[in-house]
């Protein structure tokens, strides 16, 4: 269970505040996606809650314990995936990239060794063991990044914006991944994203504008909230468009059918 | 150590460091102060039969090196003024299987294994009564070299964009070439910045703690590995977790999860 309580931050004194009066309780195997334009303070929030910066005031707990004093990321509790898989890699190996999250936390040998093996397999990666991270296509360094984290079993997953510089096969192999991973842990998932397309089939949706929460509830209502969205700067995907206009026409049936197969392929 | 032995490696990829360093350092040694035919076909054969170790073929050697053998050349045609043609080829020639031979060694040794043999090496110099770790200054010697190749890659970057936008250094006076330079120093400056900034963040997200390392440690009583099996499982996370929670004598941080559920 995480747990936000009033929480605020700003850089320094003299800076405004990124987030202001947060309070969230997200439940243990919950997946949540949070959005919010540019400076809305989402990769904000999410190393606050992976510990790495500290609220200016209110408190964030992660299963019962302060972030101030015991930051989550140190117990491979939390894990953040950073945008740029780029950033992420420290090994010139796929593999000793992977370990070197589960070696930091003082797992033994055989533990570590057996937890990127089978990580690596998971992400369909294991060919390419000893091949360098920096060497290898986007998709699969993202792959390997995010490899690196789920190493580390955490039991609570952010991803911050993991596919906006993905490719649409790569953004799917990236989505399935961390569907499976869910199902087989039972961890929690923060998504982070821009894309309209990956609310569909969230058990959660937050919606973050000027640090502040503008919406948190289901991904079909905050769709109905067109006034919303557009005073974000967000559109309404252009498949829900397109179903209004077949219902405007009277072909509520086709509109049903477009709408459900829409979901049917984008749902997580 | 444990991750060497996943996926494919060569007899060469197996190899400790430290033997690799003796040999590059013994090789090069020879190489250098030795200015002999007979040395110059000893360390061809030397550099063959490491890329037979290796798996790999000299061709590639040689097209991942390329782009310093014109530096070499002209090295070996200002020797060739002062010592004759013969000189210069046999210069030439040690000193590219010189840069060969240490490609081939680094390239074999991973960054991880050159990382633990520094804290090795480190270590045996008293580096914590100054209140530094060896762990430390390994990793740091690990992100230097990831900021050569950022470097370098954000000058191509630099460079392709101004391109693109018709800039030509040639039709510039000496002091608007100083200006330009000046410009993107301060540009590269700022982009290091923010990388050290972003990896800082992603070692901590990848629970890296400043000082020793959990395996050197573990040699010191009173200090344990987490024992196989005894990992964290998300499913079984409770709002309580924390009571049970292990505090590790080194480090200060709580290990809380694993050991608890057991």
């Amino acid at each position: 269970m995480i747990s936000l309580r009033n929480v605020s931050f700003r850089y320094s004194e003299d800076d405004p505040w990124v987030l202001q009066d947060i309070s969230l309780e997200i439940p243990q195997g919950q997946l949540s996606v949070i959005i919010g334009p540019n400076g809305s303070g989402k990769s904000t929030l999410a190393e606050l809650i992976t510990g790495l910066l500290e609220p200016s005031s209110g408190n964030i707990l992660v299963g019962g314990l302060d972030t101030r004093e015991h930051p989550p990321h140190m117990r491979g509790r939390v894990g953040l995936v950073f945008q740029n898989p780029e950033h992420q890699f420290f090994h010139t190996t796929v593999a000793e990239d992977v370990a070197f999250g589960p070696q930091n936390l003082g797992l033994s040998p055989e533990e570590v060794e057996e937890r990127t093996e089978r990580v690596l397999r998971e992400v369909g990666l294991w060919d390419l063991a000893q091949e360098n991270p920096m060497n290898l296509s986007w998709g699969q360094k993202q792959l390997v990044a995010i490899a690196g984290i789920l190493a580390m079993e955490p039991a609570c997953l952010i991803l911050d914006e993991p596919t906006s510089m993905l490719d649409p096969p790569s953004k799917k192999a990236v989505r399935s991944l961390i569907r499976r991973f869910r199902d087989r842990t039972g961890c929690t998932v923060l998504w982070i994203t821009q894309d309209m397309e990956e609310l569909v089939g969230a058990q959660r949706v937050i919606v973050l504008n000027r640090g502040r929460i503008a919406f948190d509830g289901g991904w079909k209502e905050l769709l109905g909230l067109e006034s919303l969205l557009q005073g974000m700067g967000f559109q309404r995907p252009t498949a829900l468009e397109l179903v209004s206009f077949l219902e405007k026409r009277g072909l509520v049936e086709e509109a049903h059918l477009l709408l459900f197969r829409w979901e049917e392929l984008l749902s997580w | 150590m444990v991750i060497r032995s996943l996926g494919r490696v060569s007899p060469l990829e197996r190899m400790p460091p430290g033997i690799k360093l003796t040999l590059s350092l013994v090789v090069g040694c020879g190489l250098v102060a030795i200015s002999d035919i007979r040395i110059a076909v000893l360390g061809s054969a030397l550099a063959l039969f490491l890329h037979f170790l290796a798996g790999k073929s000299p061709w590639r050697t040689a097209r991942e090196t390329w782009h310093l053998l014109p530096f070499l050349a002209f090295l070996a045609m200002v020797t060739g003024l002062f010592h004759g043609i013969v000189e210069s080829v046999i210069f030439f020639w040690r000193f590219t299987l010189l840069l060969w031979i240490t490609h081939l060694l680094a390239s074999s040794t991973s960054s991880a294994e050159t990382m633990r043999f520094m804290e090795k090496v480190l270590g045996i110099l008293p580096l914590g009564r100054l209140g530094w770790s060896s762990r430390d200054l390994a990793i740091l010697f690990l992100m230097a070299v990831r900021f050569f190749f950022f470097f370098r890659k954000e000058i191509a970057l630099l460079r392709k964009a101004q391109k693109a936008r018709a800039f030509n250094i040639k039709g510039l006076s000496i002091e608007q070439r100083f200006r330009y330079l000046l410009s993107m120093g301060i540009a590269l400056l700022d982009s290091a910045a923010r990388l050290s900034h972003r990896v800082t963040l992603v070692l901590r997200a990848k629970a890296y703690s400043p000082g020793p390392s959990p395996y050197h440690l573990a040699r010191k009583p009173g200090y344990e590995l987490r024992p196989k099996g005894a990992y964290h499982n998300p499913q079984h996370e409770t709002d309580s977790e924390g009571q049970g929670a292990q505090k590790n004598p080194l480090h200060g941080h709580v290990w809380g999860d694993s050991l608890d559920h057991e």
